[in-house]
């Protein structure tokens, strides 16, 4: 490749880099982070033990047709998927706004994946519960303090 | 030639002897750590197990696919990966391996990260669409055997390119810091870091219950400030050789720190720093020619057009060695075996390393000197024989 190519090369990227970052901050603040870009990730917040982490975090549970329940696990749910991916999903595709909007191929998927957790069929309803923790330092001690947020349930037997 | 030219072109020296080493060690990392279609981030087969509802694509070229693919398009994708992969090891078309190695990486990534989380392992997947204009097939290689004189000439260029990528890079991981807030001396921000992945994310493995109980504020201060000028002082490191190859190494440490205290591993970077690496004055030279003849000899038997889809297929059908260690769980976080072996290997590396390297320095002072002891003895002698 000639050497003038290669130096217009650097001078694209020089220029690049900056702007696709400008980018990725505009587009992270009011969407999400796009892909592919050249960045690593900020762990910007801070977080004081003092004040204290808050944390949502759902917690699942399945209601057969006999009155048996079963918590499930979220990286059962999503065991297809890196565990990496499990808070972004569940944030995602079973919030409150995204259980009121769901639809049939979801819910058979849903389904699907509770009966091979379970061993078991004839499942009534999915219960998604979000939870906001709360850890605190309270003289040198761990505090937790957990505040339902939401209930959701999906009906299977409609 | 100005500077600007001098740092695009001169900042690495490097031998076709030396990219042919890594990549062979490229390759073999793909392949036996990071294992298309077996270890946990490339099972892009699964992605088709989820509903259309759970495709979300990140702003960017994924948004044009209209949703998840079905498992013969990823089975199709991860064979032919696992056959780019194996082309790259032996150096067959590297040009052409290299590409295809970079673009199927690009495209199976792209759709692990359309479920709405997206990592930062971007540096390690164009890799191979950076290095493939240094002529990284120039040695070691089933290309070299083919046109020894034509394939001898390598560009270090690229790697200037890919130092350039990496300094950027940690420059977006320490800028934001600042911005929030981490050179407070009240924020303890690493500290905050470490309570949220040992307490909420259950990264309890390695040193982190060490790091827990370890209360000294100066200590977590300390960190705060050498994170931010470690990360942003990458950016400007990149503009000398010397500095590239100092920040490198408080790479390769900084990894380590973060592994044993909050279980993340990021070693998919760490194969990349080896490319920075001037391998073949590391390596016993004499095993590299004669495995080169071994692999003549195979080839001349058995064309390379047969073999190497057949070996990409057999290593596509029973993964690595490693699988199963990393199934088994061998850590109570996410991390997995291979991750932690790849950090402590590029560590134990590093300090055997420097630790040769002080040693030869050393030893080769002393002998100067000794030299220089006698000879001037022997001038006094001479001056009082006169």
């Amino acid at each position: 490749m000639p050497s003038s190519r290669i130096r217009n090369i650097f001078i694209f990227f020089l220029i690049y880099l900056p702007v696709q970052y400008g980018v990725v901050g505009i587009l992270g603040y009011y969407h999400t982070e796009p892909w592919p870009a050249f960045v690593f990730p900020g762990f910007k917040s801070i977080y004081d033990g003092e004040q204290g982490i808050t944390v949502s975090s759902p917690q699942l549970t399945v209601t057969f047709a006999d009155s048996s329940n079963k918590t499930v696990r979220v990286q059962d749910l999503l065991a297809d998927a890196p565990f990496s991916h499990h808070r972004a999903i569940m944030s995602a595709q079973f919030s409150p706004q995204a259980i009121e909007n769901i639809d049939s191929g979801t819910k058979a998927w849903i389904y699907a994946r509770l009966t091979s957790i379970a061993e078991k069929s004839n499942i009534l309803h999915f219960a998604v519960e979000w939870k906001e923790t709360s850890y605190h330092l309270v003289n040198e001690e761990l505090v937790t303090d957990s505040q339902l947020i939401s209930r959701d349930i999906i009906h299977f037997d409609e | 030639m100005n500077k600007f030219d001098h740092w695009i072109f001169h900042s690495f020296n490097v031998s076709a002897e030396s990219l042919g080493i890594y990549r062979i060690m490229f390759a073999l990392f793909a392949l036996v750590a990071f294992t298309p279609g077996h270890a946990v981030y490339t099972q892009f087969d699964l992605l088709s197990n989820f509903p259309e509802s759970f495709f979300d694509p990140a702003p960017g070229p994924m948004m044009l696919v209209g949703g998840i693919p079905g498992q013969t398009f990823f089975h199709g994708l991860l064979l032919a990966l696992n056959i780019s992969l194996v082309a790259l090891l032996v150096g067959y078309r590297t040009f052409w391996a290299s590409l295809a190695t970079g673009v199927l990486l690009l495209t199976g990534f792209g759709f692990s990260y359309s479920l709405g989380k997206v990592n930062h392992t971007l540096l390690l997947l164009i890799l191979p669409l950076v290095l493939m204009w240094s002529n990284w097939g120039a040695a070691y290689s089933w290309d070299a055997m083919q046109r020894p004189a034509k394939t001898q000439k390598v560009e270090s260029w690229p790697l200037t390119l890919l130092i350039l990528f990496t300094g950027f890079m940690f420059f977006t991981a320490g800028f934001p810091k600042i911005l929030g807030g981490w050179l407070s001396p009240d924020s303890l921000a690493t500290r905050g870091h470490l309570f949220n992945q040992y307490f909420v994310s259950g990264r309890v493995d390695l040193m982190a219950g060490w790091f827990i109980a370890f209360e000294a504020r100066w200590f977590w201060i300390m960190l705060d400030y050498l994170t931010i000028i470690f990360e942003v002082g990458f950016l400007i490191a990149v503009l000398h050789p010397v500095s590239i190859r100092i920040f490198l190494v408080l790479a390769v440490i900084f990894h380590t720190g973060t592994l044993m205290m909050l279980n993340i591993a990021f070693a998919t970077n760490l194969i990349v720093y080896a490319a920075f690496v001037n391998w073949p004055g590391l390596l016993p030279q004499a095993g590299f020619p004669e495995c080169s003849r071994k692999v003549k000899l195979i080839f001349s038997k058995i064309p390379p057009l047969i073999l190497i889809p057949l070996i990409g297929t057999m290593i596509y059908q029973w993964g690595s060695p490693f699988d199963s260690l990393n199934r088994n769980q061998v850590f109570t976080s996410d991390l997995m075996f291979w991750e932690v072996l790849t950090v402590l290997c590029a560590l134990a590396g590093t300090v055997i390393f420097y630790t040769y390297k002080l040693f030869i320095t050393v030893t080769r002072q002393r002998a100067l000197n000794r030299n220089g002891v006698s000879s001037n003895h022997q001038a006094e002698r001479e001056i009082s024989s006169k």
